[in-house]
């Protein structure tokens, strides 16, 4: 029988660490440093990213600027810059009321006419139009989750100024941008309160490695920090905050290893890995199992799907397989050093079940790999469109090929997956969350620098002044 | 983890002033008092109860799947054997049993939820045949002299709720409760019933945002009260049940004169200018303040001294206590891996604390900590994250022991 209950469970400390360090007084004032790995080239939410990390790190700093209508957080959907909405019968038109008294960071207050301009900009195809205190959006088919759809951080309400100046109404203001980083500045008369920080400056392009140096030379307060690095912090006395977990570690059969001749041996392989010890080990706790494409949080069914674990197994079935599927080339993103040593440690695995297992990571031109090794973001959002964007970021290349759900129920989000997970040429192997490493002016606060669903909560972020 | 400047735990101290004694309280409350402070372990989380009302339709949707009068061997997670009892009983009156044996027909079950509903799920059959039986129900959506041999704290719980709340005040044999919402009139908070009945609730009408690290005080005089909050003084009365407030910075009953809280911060400032988060009274006209430096600094009749001590973030006063004339510090200090604060005892000697051998440990993150004068509890608001709800507590100074 399946195990309910993983032996990873250093995640779940390392959230609760976030609440353990609670109970000092905040403080206000001071400016924030933060870094960033990626150079966001524009920070306007209605823009195209480059490419997926800009686009995630855009997302960081847009969510200190902008807001959306409505956002998802831990215990579901929730108002924002509308406080209602209502749809009609089919879903297709809805009217959504605007909270009142908002005001924008140039000191005017939101008008419904400025939150409509927005959404015509994020979504060409929608009817937007004023209706008094609200506004109405009329989508061309019935759209039954618009309220999730609009809390994307595409669709976030952009004022355009003159000059094309961003204003938004979020806890932080546009203060400064160029190449190298962002500074913002706190946005006092903010309907959620002011921040506590007078402002936050931003570095963007800065390796991981350099981001752990400067949070441990205290040059920066909060750094993105990779699971395999967590361990070196802690050491150091120094807080690492996590979120949910929000990334799918998987393996991805190739074309030539997808026919039904190959079926055993991706069932094998997959039965090979010992995911566990890639958590506590490889990952140093910061990560959880995943046999599932969408983690529980998001799916709320995963504990039931997915094919078990099991290295013996494994090791009996490999002697079974043809000749030609005991060697492995196993590719990895030179690029991304987590996935390297998840990889190593399923080569571990595998070798140890019977396969003779090479693991790739090419600059250039490399022989045919059987597998590649990817790792993607999984949206906070409902079921079925967590699942569609997933397996879309999955498929980025053109491949695999992977049906849809039927509708937007849940039960068909699970037959989807479980068909998906059936063929076995995707394999989950973790689920990640997001860390960051928090420097030690920052306060211990309830509110933890990592939002819960992903990106930075430094609105509720605190730094001490100096003793005296 | 804090640190303090030497490399020591943190202090976190908190307490508040103002004057309601709350005798009623007391003795009611002592049995569950002692209980709160011998036992240091936070209540654990109950999150698989909350599934239990989701059995009926799920049991239903079971039994669609399997043959009638037949055996099943249902397998829930290990902490959800109370909603998996109640499918199996559910189950039993449809004809359908439930057994251990590897002959039945096998269900695995999970209860959980996502971030739109909550669902039940379950594996129905082997490997060939297999049923999946899933229903599910939305969320609810967004639209809680040698006093030191002798002197102990003591932790007496008042009122729990789920949402936040920022103090409580005794209003005769009724309980109001602030929160940055509302005031609440609650009725029957006795002993085994901390939840008490909520009676009535006043809105607190202001066009202000409140400050992210929100704070506010009560107090009673008769049948009237004033809600302090920053930059609101809202005013009211117990019997009708009114409240009127006002966009308005006033004096907060704390102890020492002071100029309220400023509309967008958490601190209070003196009429010099001095910043300070909380006023423990020690005494005559003496008091020590919590500076937003997390020092501690002795007031005497004007005159400023800052006390040695750790950092501290909260801290209640008591003064003429105990048949002494020593007066009293407890401050609070927050364990490094449990979500509970401790309690400490200090004894004001001159201008240095005394450390006592008396601690108590709170179910919970302490988040307000308001002195009354003199030896009256002072009142303590914790948020038990664990259990996710808050907290209202009495704490005083036991001569006793």
């Amino acid at each position: 029988m399946k195990r309910f209950t993983s032996r990873c469970l250093a995640l779940v400390s390392v959230a609760a660490a976030g609440a353990v360090l609670s109970a000092a007084r905040p403080q206000y004032g001071g400016t924030l440093r933060a870094e960033l790995e990626s150079v966001v080239g524009s920070i306007d939410p209605a823009a195209p990213a480059a490419d997926l990390k800009q686009e995630a790190a855009r997302a960081h700093i847009t969510s200190l600027v902008f807001e959306s209508l409505t956002a998802i957080e831990p215990e579901g959907l929730r108002p924002s810059l509308a406080t209602s909405w209502q749809a009609d019968a089919r879903s297709s038109r809805w009217r959504v009321r605007l909270r009142s008294g908002v005001v924008l960071h140039d000191r005017t207050t939101l008008e419904p006419w400025q939150a409509a301009a927005a959404l015509h900009v994020s979504e060409p195809a929608w009817k937007v139009a004023v209706d008094g205190d609200a506004i109405t959006i009329e989508t061309n088919e019935a759209t039954p989750d618009l309220p999730w759809v609009v809390a994307d951080g595409r669709h976030a309400i952009v004022v355009r100024g003159a000059g094309n100046a961003l204003i938004g109404s979020g806890p932080f203001r546009i203060d400064h941008v160029d190449a190298a980083g962002v500074a913002v500045k706190a946005h006092e008369p903010y309907w959620r309160a002011r921040p506590f920080v007078d402002g936050v400056q931003i570095d963007m392009g800065r390796r991981f490695d350099a981001q752990l140096t400067d949070l441990e030379n205290g040059r920066a307060d909060i750094v993105s920090v990779r699971p395999t690095d967590a361990r070196r912090l802690t050491r150091r006395g120094l807080r690492v905050e996590a979120s949910r977990p929000l990334e799918l570690v998987a393996l991805i059969f190739e074309p030539h290893r997808a026919a039904d001749t190959a079926a055993p041996l991706r069932r094998t392989l997959a039965a090979a890995i010992n995911r566990d010890a890639i958590c506590a080990v490889v990952l140093q706790g910061q990560a959880v199992p995943a046999r599932s494409i969408l983690p529980e949080w998001v799916s709320g069914y995963s504990k039931l799907i997915g094919p078990a674990d099991g290295s013996r197994l494994a090791a009996a079935a490999v002697a079974a397989l043809p000749i030609d599927q005991r060697t492995v080339v196993l590719r990895v993103d030179p690029a991304d050093s987590v996935t390297q040593a998840v990889a190593e440690r399923i080569a571990v695995d595998a070798r140890e079940a019977g396969f003779a297992i090479n693991v790739q990571a090419p600059a250039g031109l490399a022989p045919r790999a059987d597998a590649r090794l990817v790792r993607v973001v999984v949206p906070a959002t409902t079921a079925d469109r967590s699942f569609a964007q997933t397996t879309a970021r999955l498929t980025l290349r053109g491949w695999p090929a992977i049906d849809q759900p039927s509708g937007a129920t849940l039960d068909a989000t699970y037959r989807a997956e479980q068909a998906l997970l059936d063929r076995g040429v995707v394999v989950p192997i973790v689920h990640l969350p997001e860390l960051y490493g928090v420097g030690e002016r920052v306060g211990a606060s309830l509110q933890s620098a990592a939002r819960p669903l992903g990106g930075w909560n430094l609105a509720d972020v605190w730094l001490r002044s100096s003793r005296p | 983890m804090r640190r303090s400047t030497t490399g020591t735990d943190a202090r976190v101290l908190s307490f508040a002033a103002v004057g309601f004694h709350g005798r009623g309280w007391w003795p009611r409350l002592t049995l569950a008092a002692l209980v709160l402070t011998t036992q240091a372990t936070p209540a654990p989380a109950q999150p698989a109860a909350a599934f239990v009302d989701l059995a009926p339709e799920f049991a239903s949707a079971i039994a669609r799947a399997v043959a009638p009068a037949s055996a099943v061997r249902i397998t829930f997670a290990p902490d959800q054997a109370q909603v998996q009892a109640e499918v199996v009983r559910l189950l039993s009156a449809r004809g359908i049993g439930s057994v251990d044996s590897g002959d039945a027909l096998p269900v695995r079950a999970v209860c959980s939820s996502n971030l739109r509903e909550r669902v039940c799920a379950a594996d129905v059959g082997r490997t060939d045949g297999r049923r999946l039986v899933m229903i599910t129900r939305p969320r609810s959506a967004g639209s809680d002299a040698d006093a030191d041999a002798i002197v102990a704290i003591e932790v007496r719980p008042i009122y729990t709720q789920r949402r936040p709340m920022l103090d409580v005040a005794a209003a005769g044999e009724q309980l109001l409760v602030l929160s940055s919402e509302s005031v609440a009139l609650v009725a029957d908070a006795t002993v085994g019933n901390l939840g008490g009945r909520i009676v009535a609730t006043r809105p607190i009408t202001t066009a202000r945002a409140w400050p992210r690290d929100v704070r506010g005080r009560l107090g009673v005089a008769g049948q009237n009260f004033e809600a302090f909050l920053p930059g609101v003084t809202c005013r009211g009365t117990i019997a009708p049940f009114t409240l009127v407030c006002a966009d308005e910075n006033e004096s907060w009953p704390i102890g020492p004169d002071n100029a309220g809280i400023a509309p967008s911060r958490n601190t209070f400032s003196t009429r010099d200018g001095f910043t300070f988060y909380e006023a423990a009274p020690v005494g005559g006209s003496r008091w020590l303040l919590v500076s937003d430096r997390s020092t501690l600094t002795l007031v005497d009749n004007g005159r400023r001294t800052v006390v040695p001590s750790d950092p501290v973030e909260h801290a209640a006063g008591f003064s003429d206590t105990c048949a002494g004339s020593s007066s009293y510090l407890v401050t609070d200090a927050r364990a490094a891996d449990v979500n509970a604060d401790t309690l400490r005892l200090f004894r004001l000697i001159d201008a240095r604390l005394v450390a006592s051998a008396s601690t108590a440990t709170l179910p919970g993150a302490l988040t307000a900590l308001w002195s009354a004068a003199g030896s009256g509890p002072a009142t303590a608001i914790v948020h038990d994250l664990n259990a996710g709800r808050y907290e209202a507590l009495h704490i005083a100074l036991s001569c006793a022991r």
